[in-house]
C-alpha cells in the first residue's frame, strides 16, 4: 500500500494509478536494455539510463525508433 | 548542491522534544525548539537578536526562552518581551519563527518563506503511531551530503553487497525493478517483486516464517526528506485475496527520513513499523539492532564516500548504469525541487 492507501495494480501498464503525467522504466537484471514508457503510450529503448530518461523526458519527441 | 527550500523537513521525533531547549541545525539554519505548557511544539531561530548567542544554551520561563548570555527574553513567537537594563524593547528585537507540524509522531519544520507553508502538503506515515503498527526507530548522524543518502536508499542493488546476511540476499540483485515517476506530484516509484526466494535473516528472525517467501520492496520516495519502502514478506504462493485483503501477510514499513543538516552533514532517521508480532518485544529489539547495523554500514560507507568526494578536483565524471535508474530520478526530482525554490 501507499502512503496514499494505494494498492499497486500489479496487471501491467503503469503500477500507480492516477497518474496523469508520469514515466516508468523497466529493467530485468543481466539484461543491457532499459524499456521506457512515456504516459503518452510511447515505448524507447536505450542502453544506459541517463539515455532512456533523456529520451522519455523528450515528451512528445521521443524519437525516431519509439513506438 | 543547495538544499531545497520551500519544503518540509523532518526536525524530530515527537519524543525528543519536550520541555528542555532543543537546539538543531537544519538546511543550515540553526534552530531552537521546544513544547509549550499547552504541548505545541514550536520552533524558532536560535540565535540572540543581540549577539547571536544560542537561544538553546538559555533556560525557559514558563513558555518563554530566556537567552543566556544577556537575559533577553522571547515569547514562543519569536518576538522579544525583555531587555536588560531598559524598559524600551527595540521595535526589530525578535528572531524568526519557524512553521511547525507535529504528525506522524514526527516533528515536521517548514524551511523557507513561512508565508508558504502549507501543512497539508506534508507527506504522510501514518503506521507510525498507527495502533495496528509496532515501530522501533533511531537516528543516526551522518557526515556526509544527503544527496548521498538519497541515491543509497533509491539503490536497491548494493544490498547484496554491503548489506549481505542482513537484508541482501542473492535474488535482491536478480529481479526486474519498475521504475515510476508521477511527475505532477514529484514522487518516484521503485518496485521490486520476487517470487519464491530465500528469506533474509532480518525476517525470518522477525516474522518467524522457515520456508521461502514472496518478498515485495515498493519504494515511494517523496523528495526532498520522506522515503517510504513498503515491504510484504509472505509464505511463497500467498496472494493477497481478490478484494485487496492482504492480512495473512507480513507487512514492515521502512521509513527514512532524510534531513539536511549542512551541505556535508545529514540526520538519517530510520524507522521500522510492521504489523506481525506487535508485542514480541524479542522482535523489536531484534529488528531495532539489525536495522541499526544496516545503517550504521551504510553511514560508514557514505562517510568514506563523502571524503572521496570532497578530495577530488572539479569536474570529476561519475558514471552510472543500469541499476542507478531510480537514483538519477530521485535526482532529477530534487534538482526540480531546488530551482523551482
Amino acid at each position: 500500500m501507499t502512503s496514499e492507501g494505494r494498492v499497486p495494480d500489479m496487471k501491467g501498464g503503469f503500477q500507480v494509478p492516477g497518474v496523469k503525467r508520469g514515466f516508468q522504466v523497466f529493467w530485468q537484471p543481466g539484461s543491457d536494455i532499459l524499456t521506457g514508457t512515456c504516459h503518452c503510450g510511447a515505448v524507447v529503448r536505450a542502453e544506459d539510463p541517463i539515455g532512456v530518461w533523456n529520451r522519455l523526458l523528450a515528451h512528445p519527441d521521443h524519437g525516431p525508433e519509439a513506438r | 548542491m543547495p538544499f531545497a527550500r520551500n519544503q518540509w523537513y523532518v526536525a524530530a521525533y515527537g519524543e525528543d522534544i519536550g520541555d528542555a531547549l532543543f537546539g538543531r541545525t537544519i538546511c543550515g539554519e540553526p534552530i531552537l525548539f521546544y513544547r509549550t505548557a499547552d504541548g505545541r511544539v514550536v520552533g524558532m531561530a536560535d540565535r540572540c537578536v543581540h549577539r547571536r548567542y544560542p537561544l538553546s544554551a538559555g533556560s525557559r520561563v514558563g513558555d518563554r526562552v530566556v537567552c543566556g548570555y544577556h537575559g533577553f527574553t522571547y515569547d514562543p513567537d519569536g518576538s522579544c518581551v525583555a531587555v536588560p537594563g531598559q524598559s524600551r524593547v527595540p521595535r526589530t528585537a525578535r528572531v524568526p519563527s519557524y512553521p511547525v507540524v507535529e504528525q506522524d509522531s514526527l516533528i515536521w519544520v517548514w524551511i523557507g518563506d513561512a508565508a508558504a507553508a502549507d501543512s497539508a502538503a506534508i507527506p504522510r506515515a501514518p503506521w507510525l503511531d498507527s495502533p495496528d503498527y509496532t515501530t522501533v526507530r533511531g537516528m543516526e548522524p551522518l557526515a556526509a551530503r544527503y544527496e548521498l543518502l538519497v541515491d543509497n536508499l533509491m539503490d536497491l542493488s548494493h544490498e547484496t553487497y554491503l548489506h549481505a546476511g542482513y537484508i541482501g540476499t542473492p535474488e535482491v540483485a536478480q529481479t526486474p525493478i519498475t521504475t515510476e515517476t508521477d511527475e505532477d506530484a514529484g514522487v518516484v516509484y521503485a518496485r521490486r517483486r520476487m517470487k519464491d526466494v530465500e528469506c533474509p535473516p532480518f525476517y525470518a528472525n522477525s516474522t518467524g516464517i522457515k520456508g521461502r517467501i514472496d518478498r515485495w520492496q515498493d519504494i515511494e520516495y517523496r523528495p526532498p526528506c520522506l522515503y517510504l519502502l513498503h515491504s510484504r514478506i509472505a509464505p511463497t504462493g500467498l496472494e493477497p485475496g481478490p478484494d485487496g485483503d492482504d492480512s495473512a501477510a507480513n507487512h514492515a514499513e521502512i521509513v527514512y527520513a532524510i534531513t539536511p543538516e549542512t551541505e556535508h552533514s545529514t540526520f538519517d532517521f530510520w524507522m521500522v513499523a510492521r504489523d506481525f508480532a506487535r508485542d514480541d518485544e524479542e522482535v523489536s529489539a531484534f529488528l531495532a539492532e539489525s536495522n541499526r547495523t544496516v545503517v550504521l554500514q551504510d553511514v560508514t560507507a557514505l562517510n568514506l564516500l563523502e571524503q572521496a568526494i570532497a578530495a577530488e578536483p572539479e569536474g570529476y565524471q561519475e558514471l552510472s548504469i543500469n541499476i542507478d535508474t531510480g537514483g538519477l530520478a530521485a535526482r532529477r526530482m530534487l534538482h526540480r525541487l531546488i530551482e523551482q525554490s
